[in-house]
């Protein structure tokens, strides 16, 4: 069931080494541009082939270097969307989704169209040019036009990227739907994290020609495995750290960062490491609590407070963010709070306030 | 209006009309090959293809008296099977428009060909369709702007076609004088009245032409 590879690739200056399998679900390979997802997207389709490894889906054997097999594009059976200008512009709506059906009847080919028409909300677009039609409904067509002859799979290269946030929510809900009724495998490229946040399950991390890290979505976003992919992902508040002792009563390690010492659970991170070794660690912006001055503080999150000075705020539009640094040690910190949150605390740039950190906003990467 | 200019204005049409046909079918094929394959001894095919276009008529018309003359590389053979040379008929001013005016066509349309986009095509592929199909409904068809600009290039080219006509077809009055070459003869016997009507004429056809080419190369979708 599903599809899995293994492709290697080398073109000037870049090589793509991936190994991946997938059910029939929605995967994401998340990357920023030049990672190579697009690429692995080609090679899938046979539009490109690879230098080694293999392509298997649902059984089918596309490519195998080992045994010289290589189906060529149109007799692999996919659906393909590419980013966009996908649609044929000499051909009306009906027109492109029935150049989707191989040789069919008249009536055949028409009941077929009127159905995906129906499925996918295009009534009344049937005659129109693509240039006339919105960018939700032209991805709408390229969908029904690449599933019309019940692919082996469907290969989206960033679909939804000129859309905007209803509409891809919209669209979400749209894949689910391709996904339950054509039990296929989906395999969706983005460099976008709404995209991979809202559209996948599984998510694959492509950096640099490899797959970093592969897991569930909050498992990506909330527990990256590597200082790579917590950079990929922007993610905030990442210092070198050195793991001074390790508490085995409490199960705690002590970790330090320019003398300030953190206590983190040592289950914070896959593999925290031993005493000695350097680490990274992300400190959650969202998962920081700044203290109300006098007001007692429970057991749990005295292990780690640390004072300090409101160095800056920058407003958003649901959040505050805090830029703090720490009286001693002279760490900065970034920090999301609430709006409610930010009144009632009084804050102002300048002032001097405690952070206490919860267990939950610690992470280790080593 | 004079019989003579009549029969040139005619055969103008015919030689060209004929000559485009070949033009479009081989212009299409060469432009196909050279915009999406690769392979080796492209670069020297586009430059034998597009050697007319810059070299001198008399010089081209030199080369194909070579290949097609009665002694020629291809012509002696034809010539030993059927008895038939194609030089001084007016077929031989088709050959000698063809020559002249198909590179125009090849740079037309391969440039249109290229500038489709290869999602397209590649969307055409993995939609099952084979390489022959995508090229009729998808390929050719979004390069049409292009191949209509070089066919009318190439038409009014063939019609203007002088130099090597001359050299393979002769100046036969009633036979392969073609406009150009009636005016040529209008001109050196100093009948000016047929030679400025001519000329005219031409020049307004030219004209059009050019303006039509234009008009399909600067609209895209």
């Amino acid at each position: 069931m599903g599809l899995s590879v293994k492709l290697l690739k080398k073109v000037k200056g870049f090589t793509l080494d991936v190994e991946w399998e997938i059910g029939n679900e929605v995967a994401v390979l998340f990357g920023s541009s030049g990672a190579g997802k697009s690429m692995t997207l080609q090679l899938i389709a046979g539009l490109t082939e690879p230098d080694a490894g293999f392509i298997r889906s649902n059984g089918n054997i596309f490519f195998d270097k080992s045994s010289g097999i290589n189906i060529s594009p149109q007799q692999r059976s996919l659906g393909y969307v590419f980013q966009d200008r996908n649609l044929f512009p000499h051909m009306t709506v009906r027109e492109n989704i029935a150049y989707g059906l191989k040789r069919k009847t008249r009536e055949e080919r028409d009941t077929r169209v009127d159905a995906m028409i129906r499925q996918f909300r295009l009534e009344g677009l049937e005659n129109m040019p693509p240039s006339e039609i919105s960018g939700g409904q032209k991805q709408r067509v390229a969908l029904a036009r690449a599933l019309i002859e019940r692919p082996q799979a469907l290969l989206l290269d960033e679909p939804f990227t000129a859309l905007d946030s209803p509409l891809r929510f919209e669209m979400r809900k749209l894949l689910q739907e391709v996904r339950n009724e054509f039990d296929i495998p989906v395999v969706l490229v983005t460099h976008d994290f709404e995209d991979a946040y809202l559209l996948g399950n599984h998510i694959l991390v492509y950096i640099d020609g490899r797959v970093e890290q592969v897991g569930e979505r909050d498992d990506i976003f909330l527990k990256p495995q590597s200082i790579r992919v917590a950079q990929f992902l922007g993610l905030k508040n990442l210092f070198r750290a050195k793991i001074m002792r390790k508490d085995e009563h409490l199960h705690r390690l002590i970790l330090e960062v320019d003398g300030l010492q953190f206590s983190i659970s040592a289950d914070s991170g896959r593999r925290p490491g031993e005493v000695g070794m350097e680490v990274d660690l992300h400190v959650r912006p969202d998962e920081i609590m700044i203290l109300r001055e006098g007001k007692l503080v429970k057991d749990s999150l005295k292990q780690n407070i640390f004072e300090g000075k409101i160095l800056d705020v920058a407003g958003k539009e649901r959040y505050q963010t805090v830029y703090f640094q720490t009286t001693s040690g002279n760490i900065l910190f970034e920090i999301s709070i609430p709006n409610y949150a930010f009144r009632n605390l009084n804050l102002s740039v300048g002032k001097i306030v405690s952070i206490a950190l919860r267990d939950e906003s610690l992470w280790v990467m080593s | 209006m004079d019989s003579s200019i009549l029969f040139s204005l005619r055969l103008s049409i015919q030689v060209a009309s004929v000559a485009t046909v070949g033009i479009v079918i081989v212009g299409v094929g060469v432009a196909y090959l050279l915009a999406m394959k690769n392979f080796r001894g492209k670069e020297v095919l586009d430059i034998l293809f597009t050697l007319p276009l810059v070299l001198p008529p008399t010089v081209t018309g030199y080369y194909l008296i070579i290949l097609f003359g009665r002694n020629g590389l291809i012509g002696r053979i034809f010539y030993q099977w059927t008895g038939w040379s194609i030089m001084f008929t007016w077929y031989a001013a088709v050959l000698a428009s063809f020559t002249v005016a198909l590179p125009l066509m090849i740079k037309a349309t391969r440039a249109a060909i290229e500038s489709v986009d290869r999602n397209l095509i590649n969307a055409s592929y993995t939609l099952g369709h084979s390489e022959l199909e995508t090229a009729i409904r998808v390929t050719l068809p979004l390069s049409k702007r292009g191949i209509v600009a070089g066919t009318v290039l190439s038409f009014a080219r063939a019609m203007g076609e002088f130099g090597a006509t001359l050299m393979i077809a002769g100046n036969i009055p009633g036979k392969t004088d073609t406009m150009p070459i009636s005016i040529y003869s209008q001109a050196s016997s100093g009948d000016w009245s047929k030679a400025n009507l001519m000329v005219i004429f031409f020049s307004l056809m030219s004209g059009l032409f050019l303006y039509i080419a234009n008009r399909f190369t600067k609209r895209i979708f």
